[in-house]
C-alpha cells in the first residue's frame, strides 16, 4: 500500500466518513484538541524555559520536568486521539496540504526529542546538565513544537 | 436600539476591512491568536493546577507562578492584541454570534477572579509554605480559573466556526 492508499484507508473509514457528515463533531474535536494543546504547550514551555535557565530557577530542572510531566501527557494524548480522528475526516484533504508535511515534519522530530535527548536532559542534576545543553535541548523543543502549532494552523489557510 | 450598527461600524472601519479582505494579514494574526494563548493559558494552567493542590504541592506557591509571571503577561498581551484586531475584522459576526457573548461572559469572570485574588487572599500567598492544601478560598480562585479559561478557549473556537 503506497503513503496515498494509507490516507484513502483514513479518508474511507468509518470513523471519518461520520465525522465529515456531522455537523459538530469536527468543531467539538478541535475544542479538544485546541485544549490538548494548552497543556501540551504550556507545560513543555514551563520546562523548556527551566532548561534554558529561566521560568523557575529557584527548582532543579528534575523536579520541574517530573512535576509538570503528568500535564504533558495529558495533553500529548489529547491531542493525539483528536487529532487521529480530525485526520480522517480530511486525510485527502491533508494528503494534498502544503502545510500538512511541514507538521508532522515538527511532531516527530519534537517527539524524537522528547523522549531521547529531552527526557535524559531533564532527569539530571542540574550541576551534570552544564550550561550548553539545558539551553540546545531547550530550545530546540520550543522551536519544534512551535513548527507544529505553526504549520498545524497553517493547514487550515493553504 | 440595539448595538449591532456600532459593531458594523467597526467592522466596516478601513483598518477592519483590510484585515476582514487579506489573505495574508488575517491568517498571520489568527495563528499569533492561537500560539500565544497556548503559550499563556497553558502558564495559567499550572498557576491554577497549583493553586488547586494538584501540582508542586511542596513548593509555595509564589515559586511556582511568579517567575512565569512575565512569560504569562507577555503572551497574555499578545493574545488580547491579536484578539482586538480579529474583532475588528469580524465585529458583526461577532455580535450575532451567540458563543462570542459566552466567550466575552467568561473572560470577564477570569478577569475579575484573578483582580480579586490577586487583591485579597494572593497578596498573603508568599507565607503560604509547606501547605499542601492551600486556603479554601485560594483553591476556589484555581478552580474559578481553570474552568473560565476552558470555557473562554471552546467558545472561541467555537465563534470561529460560526456554529450555533
Amino acid at each position: 500500500m503506497n503513503v496515498m492508499g494509507i490516507f484513502q484507508w483514513f479518508e474511507n473509514s468509518g470513523i471519518g466518513t461520520s465525522i465529515r457528515a456531522s455537523t459538530y463533531d469536527f468543531a467539538i474535536l478541535e475544542c479538544f484538541h485546541l485544549l490538548g494543546m494548552v497543556c501540551l504547550l504550556g507545560s513543555l514551555f514551563a520546562i523548556d524555559l527551566r532548561l534554558m535557565g529561566l521560568g523557575m530557577t529557584r527548582q532543579p530542572v528534575a523536579k520541574v520536568a517530573a512535576s509538570l510531566a503528568p500535564v504533558t501527557w495529558i495533553g500529548l494524548c489529547t491531542m493525539i486521539v483528536t487529532g487521529l480522528l480530525l485526520f480522517s475526516s480530511e486525510a485527502m484533504k491533508c494528503y494534498e496540504n502544503a502545510a500538512f508535511p511541514w507538521k508532522m515534519g515538527c511532531l516527530f522530530s519534537g517527539l524524537l526529542l522528547y523522549f531521547t535527548l529531552h527526557r535524559w536532559v531533564s532527569r539530571l542534576d542540574d550541576a551534570r546538565i552544564g550550561p550548553v545543553w539545558g539551553k540546545v535541548v531547550g530550545a530546540l523543543s520550543l522551536a519544534l513544537w512551535f513548527g507544529v502549532a505553526l504549520a498545524g494552523r497553517a493547514i487550515a489557510f493553504v | 436600539m440595539t448595538l449591532l450598527p456600532l459593531f458594523e461600524w467597526i467592522q466596516n472601519t478601513t483598518i477592519g476591512t483590510s484585515i476582514r479582505e487579506s489573505l495574508v494579514v488575517f491568517p498571520i494574526i489568527e495563528t499569533v491568536h492561537v500560539i500565544s494563548l497556548a503559550f499563556s493559558i497553558g502558564l495559567i494552567l499550572i498557576t491554577d493546577l497549583r493553586l488547586i493542590g494538584v501540582l508542586m504541592p511542596g513548593e509555595r506557591p509564589v515559586d511556582v507562578t511568579a517567575p512565569l509571571k512575565r512569560w504569562m503577561l507577555a503572551g497574555f498581551a499578545l493574545m488580547f492584541s491579536s484578539g482586538l484586531l480579529l474583532f475588528w475584522a469580524e465585529a458583526a459576526k461577532c455580535y450575532k454570534s451567540p458563543a462570542f457573548r459566552f466567550k466575552m461572559l467568561f473572560l470577564l469572570l477570569a478577569g475579575l477572579n484573578a483582580l480579586f485574588f490577586e487583591s485579597t487572599i494572593g497578596r498573603h500567598s508568599a507565607s503560604w509554605e509547606g501547605m499542601i492544601a492551600l486556603p479554601r478560598r485560594a483553591r476556589f480562585a484555581g478552580w474559578a480559573s481553570l474552568i473560565c479559561w476552558i470555557c473562554v478557549v471552546a467558545f472561541g473556537r467555537w465563534t470561529a466556526y460560526g456554529l450555533n
